[in-house]
């Protein structure tokens, strides 16, 4: 569900269909900048109602996105 | 014999950093989203601030680039930082930089009690220059 959100995202933001893997890495692969990267934090927002915020010193997957969202809808779920 | 010389009192420079940010890609994403959405990148003072300017995309353009330049003028970026925790209000060609939160945290254990910034444009693109300083302007 997670990634299927993160792909149309994705998609939205021009990137290629066949560069959209759980393994691509924001900065190395998709070569995302800060600007898609907070565009890709707000659209999980709207989708999710979940803050996930994706600058890190460490290049991350799609993989590490989605389990980080998984995590604060559960978190989310959990308070409420 | 000793020659002392006088050292001229220089306010001490904890840090720059320069940040380019495209208007029309910022102003899509501003498009893209409603002001609630907007509060996790922007402050509710920024967002006004922005609307009301007579060239809103490029005001958003600015505080975006300005919250990036200040991060790295602290050394770590946006990494510990949230987005809304650095606000900036534009006043001419200047800047007042305002931090709350991690980001005045972070301020604090670098030494840093004062901010001078400085924004351009030129066709597509703002650039905006800060520098963290050790003393009080």
């Amino acid at each position: 569900m997670v990634m299927d959100a993160l792909k149309d995202i994705l998609l939205d933001l021009g990137i290629p269909e066949q560069e959209i893997t759980e393994a691509a890495l924001l900065r190395k692969d998709l070569q995302l900048d800060s600007t898609e990267t907070v565009d890709i934090s707000l659209g999980l927002k709207r989708r999710f109602g979940v803050n996930v915020k994706l600058e890190s010193r460490k290049d991350m997957t799609l993989g590490d996105v989605c389990e980080m969202v998984n995590q604060a809808i559960a978190a989310t779920a959990t308070a409420t | 014999m000793y020659l002392q010389l006088a050292q001229p009192r220089l306010a001490e420079v904890k840090g720059i950093g320069i940040d380019i940010a495209s208007i029309s890609k910022i102003a899509s994403l501003v498009s893209r989203y409603n002001s609630e959405t907007l509060t996790l990148l922007f402050t509710p003072d920024e967002i006004e601030q922005c609307q009301s300017a007579p060239h809103s995309s490029r005001s958003y353009a600015v505080c975006f680039s300005a919250k990036e330049a200040v991060g790295k003028a602290l050394g770590t970026g946006l990494v510990d930082i949230n987005w809304n925790e650095i606000e900036t209000v534009i006043v001419q060609s200047g800047l007042t930089i305002k931090l709350r939160g991690a980001a005045q945290q972070k301020a604090l254990q670098c030494g840093v009690k004062a901010w001078l910034a400085t924004w351009c444009y030129w066709d597509d693109y703002v650039m905006v220059h800060v520098l963290s300083k050790g003393e009080q302007a």
